[in-house]
């Protein structure tokens, strides 16, 4: 038995957890290689071409797994808790996987916790699918989640390192699927890295300060998870960093709201808004980041604000 | 000081305004204001000052906003709750704040729509209102809305056969202005009883089997027809029944119901897609299954919920041999272009059942 875990969307969230659960359980795993032109045009052409752009990289790993495990992992995830929901497009993923690919074999099971359908509830009925007991999926859920969160609190000090250090930085605002996607983030980061800039993730946060401080700014009012994390993120590390970047995809949801909103409220920091789509347009990316960085430089040496 | 006086606006979206105005007016006695007529400027506004990738009813509504605020509206009515439509009214106040205009906005709900959050927001606004006299109000209000809902559908069925063009219309708008001013549930549903009842009287001259044309979608663009190019009045005058049993009254059963709607989806959904998405495959069914000539599937761009609905039509309409039209509309949609399409699509669906 080999599961295929498509790598696009919510993987870059819960990499960890997943893989480690599967290897908990020695069942053997593989993830989609990074996006590249292939699997782009793998989902382009088995999407509805307004659907986002993030979605479609999904559908084109999906595409790409079909022949090359026995199932493929595709956990139908609304919320990880009471307000704590995720995109419409996120939700449906399931749904819109199995009539993509109606023949698909899908391992999956649903965490929705307004139903009470709990994240452990979910990975004991995924390790009962796979012919687990209970015991043994419960051990290894829980063993890959104290890892998963291990890990994410080792990168969080690393960050804060990093942010107490010297050198220009920028602030990267984006969701995890877009930041880490080879075709997405990754363009930007590595200009960034090759310049000598260092790279601070807004979500790279602990969550439920995060999530504290986006309440405080709004209230009870954003009930987008990964929304509320960024926007706490972004409170809590903008005013360490020279230059903040909105990395987004066309036509993200909670984009449209939340990184206008930024643009809009953040007055005393440079901000660079990309927003990639299935065009491929490189050229015009890297002509942007070259006058950000150039700005930027420049208001580190204290000439000019940095303001546009 | 000098204590700003409140005038309260909804924006428009079909008629659905009196409900909102009669409890803003009621619970909190603040005055309401209508959104000038929508025109071309109410959508350049709206565009202009939005983001490029945001739905197209944002850009209306603020375009409604603008306007409204030029003529001295400070507090704008909102749902608050819903797929990002919750959170307009975040992204709204900050761009009229931003263009200098001093208002407050109203998000009804924030999360899970429920009446009791309804109430708090009003007696946050009123701490004089108490829950009796809001439900009084709540209870006309919704009377008033299942009323209107039940003879605009009826109208839509009906309106491309009555006998005297325009009965239906003149008809609707004379309830609608009566029931403006109703003082409580009783007298709206004796008053919406008389008008079901005079409507059954309008001269219709209906064949048999009239071609059958079902709208569906997201709930703004079905409702409003100056955001859908008036496809409702392009089918009436067609010869077309209408079938779309979407509006409000529906959304408002269909947020709490999507395990029923699931259960009624003929097996091609198994979970909530987001906001009423499950409720567009839930009707399409309901209708591919009851007999229907076409299917018209509207949006408004970068809808995501109903994109993901449209991979599930799709399927069910190649299954099912239905043709499903689908249509997104935005503050750039022709009319011309959009007639044509239309046009097309009738024809098919007339020589289809000419064979």
């Amino acid at each position: 038995m080999k599961i295929g875990i498509p790598r696009a969307l919510l993987y870059y969230y819960h990499e960890d957890l997943w893989l480690n659960f599967f290897k908990n359980l020695h069942i053997e795993t593989i993830v989609s290689p990074e996006t590249n032109k292939d699997i782009i045009k793998k989902g382009v052409n088995n999407s509805i071409d307004e659907g986002c752009f993030s979605s479609k990289i999904f559908i084109g790993h999906v595409e790409y797994m079909l022949d090359k495990c026995d199932m493929i992992f595709v956990p139908r995830i609304e919320n990880s808790a009471i307000r704590e929901e995720y995109c419409t497009r996120i939700f449906g993923l399931y749904d819109l996987v199995r009539n993509t690919f109606p023949n698909a074999k899908l391992l999956h099971a649903d965490i929705n916790y307004l139903y009470r359908k709990r994240e452990s509830n979910a990975f004991l009925e995924i390790g009962q699918t796979l012919g687990k007991t209970k015991e043994e999926s419960l051990e290894a859920y829980k063993k890959a989640m104290l890892t998963a969160n291990n890990l994410k609190e080792d990168k969080i000090l690393k960050q804060e390192a990093l942010l107490n250090g010297d050198g220009l930085k920028i602030l990267i605002f984006s969701h995890a699927y877009n930041t880490f996607d080879a075709s997405i983030g990754k363009v930007v980061t590595d200009f960034f890295a090759e310049n000598n800039i260092k790279i601070a993730y807004a979500d790279l946060v602990n969550e439920k300060k995060a999530r504290a401080l986006t309440k405080d700014a709004y209230g009870n009012r954003i009930y987008w998870k990964i929304t509320a994390e960024l926007m706490g993120g972004a409170e809590t590390y903008k005013d360490r960093v020279d230059g903040i970047v909105l990395i987004s995809t066309f036509p993200c949801g909670p984009d449209s709201i939340f990184n206008e909103l930024m643009i809009r409220i953040v007055k005393d920091k440079p901000i660079l808004s990309l927003v990639f789509d299935d065009q491929d347009a490189g050229a015009g990316i890297q002509t942007r980041l070259e006058s950000f960085v150039d700005i930027i430089t420049a208001a580190g040496r204290g000439e000019g604000n940095g303001g546009y | 000081m000098a204590v700003i006086e409140k005038i309260a606006c909804t924006p428009t979206m079909g008629d659905y305004h009196i409900l909102t105005d009669m409890l803003m007016e009621r619970c909190l006695n603040y005055k309401t204001m209508l959104c000038p007529p929508m025109t071309k400027r109410t959508l350049e506004l709206g565009a202009r000052h939005s983001p490029d990738m945001i739905c197209t009813p944002f850009k209306i509504t603020l375009g409604n906003f603008i306007e409204a605020a030029e003529m001295g509206a400070n507090v704008f009515v909102m749902p608050g709750a819903g797929c990002r439509l919750g959170f307009y009214d975040i992204l709204q106040q900050q761009v009229l704040s931003d263009l200098g205009y001093e208002c407050e906005m109203f998000p009804l709900f924030d999360y899970i729509p429920s009446v009791n959050r309804m109430f708090k927001a009003f007696n946050d606004a009123n701490p004089d209102l108490t829950r009796e006299d809001f439900d009084a109000v709540m209870d006309t209000v919704v009377r008033i809305a299942l009323d209107m809902d039940e003879l605009a559908d009826f109208m839509r069925r009906n309106i491309a056969f009555e006998v005297s063009k325009g009965e239906y219309e003149k008809h609707y708008k004379a309830y609608l202005n009566s029931a403006k001013t109703v003082q409580s549930a009783a007298e709206a549903e004796s008053i919406g009883a008389k008008y079901k009842e005079d409507q059954k009287a309008i001269k219709i001259n209906k064949p048999d089997r009239p071609i059958r044309i079902g709208v569906i979608g997201e709930i703004y663009v079905v409702v409003e027809s100056f955001s859908n190019c008036n496809l409702e009045k392009w089918l009436a005058e067609h010869g077309v029944e209408i079938i779309r049993p979407f509006d409000l009254s529906r959304m408002a059963v269909a947020i709490f119901t999507v395990d029923e709607q699931i259960e009624k989806s003929g097996g091609y959904v198994d979970y909530n897609i987001g906001s009423t998405a499950n409720d567009a495959v839930a009707q399409a069914y309901e209708m591919i299954t009851g007999g229907i000539d076409g299917i018209i599937h509207i949006k408004p761009s970068s809808c995501s919920p109903e994109i993901t609905a449209m991979t599930i039509l799709q399927n069910m309409s190649r299954d099912h041999d239905i043709p499903i039209m689908y249509l997104t509309f935005d503050t750039e949609t022709s009319e011309a272009g959009f007639h044509t399409r239309l046009e097309a699509f009738h024809d098919m669906i007339v020589m289809k059942g000419l064979k």
